[in-house]
């Protein structure tokens, strides 16, 4: 049996904190731009609360159980059925997801640094640290994440503030941007599987209070980085501009300019994004052995990462393009309903009904 | 701790190492471009230049002006009709034996008669090259692009890179003309809510044919400064290159330009104005003047209103400014005489600031004021925004301008001039008889 594994939930939320940290790399607040235009602000706030309901959702199934994860809850109210179901569409949904990321890592890789390698190469590489860092297991990426956190946010935030002289203020306005239009636009993609992943780290962190802790700094940090880089976009360039980025965080990094001898210092964004994508990759390439692992009571997962390597990577090469593997990756958000929203809801009103027949049973 | 601290440090300083060489790209296979240069070619091409930084010119010290050091020229200048820029630098690889690269591009200059074409076409399309950097300054040139980068001879410095720095610095300080990056010019250009302008540049055809009369200090025995574009300033130089004023757009087309007088006031207008040197008129002297070094400390305050009439605009500009010299002797830095002053500059900028806006209004159409930013206000959607249409509001637009100055130090000097009555010496014991 594999050891025990234990950690604190400053580690978990930082697991977190890089989950969701990673996308903003990618072309995701470029979508908030795109909703919000003048107030970008506000989808990135409608998200989190959204995102932070469905973390409310999932808690409340956990606090009926000690430290099992949302495959073995299924498995007790609906059989072994239920949890082997619930099991591979978790373990599909972290794989469609992880090879999306992957594929859009890499292109961003080729057109920001390596225009001229090949793409599977890049994804090739990225796929085989991040194996590798799966395979040394959940505690080591928990730490690792625990580690470089404060250094990466510290250098998030430091690019940031030298974009302050380029700060126009009057870019927020008109002040309610898109108006009520945002609304449904913004819940569409709000589902983020941070919420899904902190189930995960139930057994791990003890119980499901430490889960609710880790998952809420996990995602009010990852987000409160996502809306500095969306406001940050617009403030410096205008909303009509930064909603054509492909990569917003590149793009406004690289507009870094504090004078002849403090310009072309996105280099560091190139590390931090490389060392944030392997883990993000790392942690969802695990997650999707673990649950299924969980889901067919087997009692290794690291046999797994292999074949599930070789599907991650096949999926990433799937879409034809960037831009084609982006737009999938949106659809993907608006899919991910289906296990961040609707299956929670349903383990807790199975939850609810039959703690309720067991007391009218009882009394 | 401390150690923990010096690794963190040290692991720090290694990403300073990074940007060496990415892509496989050593850095003596590059050509790296420190200015690129758009004109109309012949059909639908562009004439595309590239001022190549040559790092063996540079550190071999060569004269840029002859260009005989050991290592050649520190610029190399060449020039290819293509239908794109990346058709050009195509073109260019198969000639060259390094790769042209725009990673260190400082400047893109567009001619003229380009520009009066559109540059959107062009320069938008360029943002998508991933080397192309919006931090470029951008410049508008009168003539021929290929001529002006190739008659630029800076003497003063080896890289054109750092020329273009540091004359955009020096624009801070004299207020002749804009410092705009690719960022800010693009802002505009696909803004809803403000028009472009980018520096004027240009080669100065009379540089080194003094007018009659010698080239004079260009206020000398006027009152005030005179208004120049680029290629008029009357010097002696060895660098026939010069930038003054500004160029202005409507929509991605050139329509007019602003002399560096007006461009002081124009930065003014849209809180850009660092600080320069003014030459007025005496008031108590005639043929007399002053010199003051006038400087905008905060943006100036803008407020938007819509009503059934239409648009009100009002803007509120404050200055300060030190005496810099005073050639009659009168003591203006006294607190009671200080006013005169602070009327004279106010005035005189509100004359002049008034006089671009009329430009901006109904000449050229143009909001290179940047007041739609503040019109935005005036709504509270986005689709509302759209529908408004600014620019169409924005000539017919009523302005209620105010500007007031204000002394702030009197110079190295206090009590200056030869009327030694104890009336005019303000600051002096004398005065509390």
């Amino acid at each position: 049996m594999p050891k025990v594994l234990r950690f604190g939930s400053v580690e978990a939320a930082a697991l977190l904190i890089y989950w969701n940290l990673a996308r903003t790399f990618l072309p995701f607040p470029k979508d908030f731009i795109d909703i919000g235009m003048s107030a970008a602000w506000l989808p990135v706030l409608l998200s989190t609360a959204t995102v932070l309901g469905f973390l409310g959702l999932t808690v409340l199934v956990l606090r009926h159980y000690r430290r099992e994860t949302m495959v073995e809850v299924a498995e007790d109210l609906f059989g072994p059925a239920g949890g082997v179901v619930t099991g591979v569409l978790l373990t599909g949904m972290f794989a469609v997801e992880t090879g999306l990321i992957l594929r859009q890592y890499s292109e961003a890789m080729l057109i920001t640094a390596l225009p001229r390698t090949t793409i599977s190469v890049v994804t090739g590489g990225f796929l085989l640290t991040a194996a590798w860092v799966a395979y040394l297991g959940l505690e080591p990426m928990a730490r690792t994440c625990r580690i470089t956190l404060p250094h990466f946010a510290g250098g998030i935030l430091l690019l940031m503030l030298a974009l302050i002289p380029m700060w126009n203020w009057q870019h927020l306005f008109p002040f309610w941007g898109r108006g009520l239009a945002m609304v449904p636009a913004t819940l569409g993609f709000s589902t983020n599987t941070s919420v899904l992943l902190a189930t995960l780290l139930l057994p791990v962190t003890g119980d499901w209070r430490q889960v609710a802790k880790a998952g809420l700094w996990g995602i009010v940090f990852g987000y409160l980085i996502l809306l500095i880089v969306v406001v940050s976009t617009v403030l410096v360039f205008t909303p009509e501009v930064a909603r054509q980025f492909s990569l917003p965080f590149f793009s406004v990094s690289k507009n870094i300019y504090v004078g002849r001898y403090l310009q072309h210092i996105e280099a560091i964004y190139i590390i931090i994004w490389g060392v944030v994508g392997v883990l993000r990759l790392a942690t969802g390439l695990y997650a999707a052995a673990e649950f299924f692992r969980r889901a067919f009571r087997l009692p290794y997962y690291q046999p797994l990462l292999w074949p599930l390597g070789v599907l991650i990577f096949i999926i990433s090469l799937i879409p034809a393009s960037f831009a084609a593997a982006y737009r999938l990756d949106e659809l993907l958000l608006r899919a991910d309903w289906l296990p961040v929203g609707v299956l929670p809801l349903v383990l807790l009103a199975a939850v609810l009904l039959k703690g309720r027949r067991a007391a009218s049973r009882a009394g | 701790m401390p150690v923990k601290i010096l690794a963190s440090l040290l692991a720090a300083l290694l990403l300073l190492t990074v940007p060496g060489c990415n892509g496989s790209r050593e850095m003596d296979q590059l050509a790296f471009v420190a200015a690129l240069g758009l004109d109309v070619g012949k059909g639908n091409a562009l004439e595309v230049s590239f001022a190549i930084s040559n790092p063996m010119g540079i550190a071999g010290g060569a004269s840029p002006t002859g260009g005989g050091g050991p290592g050649g020229k520190p610029v190399l200048l060449t020039a290819v009709a293509a239908p794109s820029v990346d058709a050009a630098i195509n073109l260019i690889n198969s000639s060259l034996t390094r790769r042209i690269t725009l990673e260190q591009m400082k400047a893109v200059f567009i001619s003229e008669r380009l520009a009066r074409k559109g540059v959107a076409p062009v320069l938008v399309a360029m943002r998508r090259y991933p080397e192309f950097r919006d931090t470029a300054f951008v410049f508008i040139n009168r003539g021929r692009t290929s001529d002006l980068l190739q008659k630029n001879k800076p003497f003063m410095e080896d890289s054109p890179a750092k020329q273009f720095e540091l004359v955009m610095n020096n624009g801070k300080l004299t207020g002749h003309f804009p410092n705009v990056q690719i960022k800010s010019f693009i802002n505009a250009l696909e803004s809803h809510g403000q028009s472009a302008i980018a520096p004027l540049a240009a080669i100065n055809p009379t540089v080194n044919k003094p007018q009659r009369g010698g080239t004079g200090s260009p206020g000398a025995g006027s009152a005030g400064e005179k208004p120049y574009l680029a290629g008029q300033v009357p010097r002696i130089d060895d660098n026939p290159f010069e930038i003054m004023g500004t160029a202005i757009f409507r929509g991605d087309q050139l329509v007019g330009f602003l002399d560096g007088e007006s461009t002081r006031m124009l930065l003014m207008l849209r809180g850009e104005f660092n600080q320069a040197i003014f030459t007025l008129p005496d008031p108590r002297v005639p043929g007399k003047e002053i010199v003051l070094r006038v400087s905008q400390r905060q943006k100036p305050s803008v407020t938007v209103e819509s009503s059934e009439q239409g648009f009100r605009v009002k803007e509120k500009i404050s200055l300060e400014y030190d005496l810099e010299s005073v050639q009659s002797g009168q003591t203006y830095e006294c607190p009671s005489q200080s006013g005169e002053i602070d009327s004279l500059v106010a005035n005189f900028v509100k004359q002049k600031a008034s006089g671009v806006i009329q430009l901006a209004q109904r000449r050229y159409r143009s909001d290179i004021l940047r007041w739609g930013l503040y019109a935005a206000h005036t709504v509270p959607t986005w689709d509302e925004w759209e529908k408004l249409d600014w620019l169409a509001h924005f000539p017919g637009a009523s302005v209620d301008l105010t500007v007031s100055a204000a002394m702030r130090r009197p110079g190295m000097l206090l009590n200056t001039g030869a009327d030694l009555e104890a009336k005019s010496k303000c600051l002096s014991w004398l005065s509390l008889k």
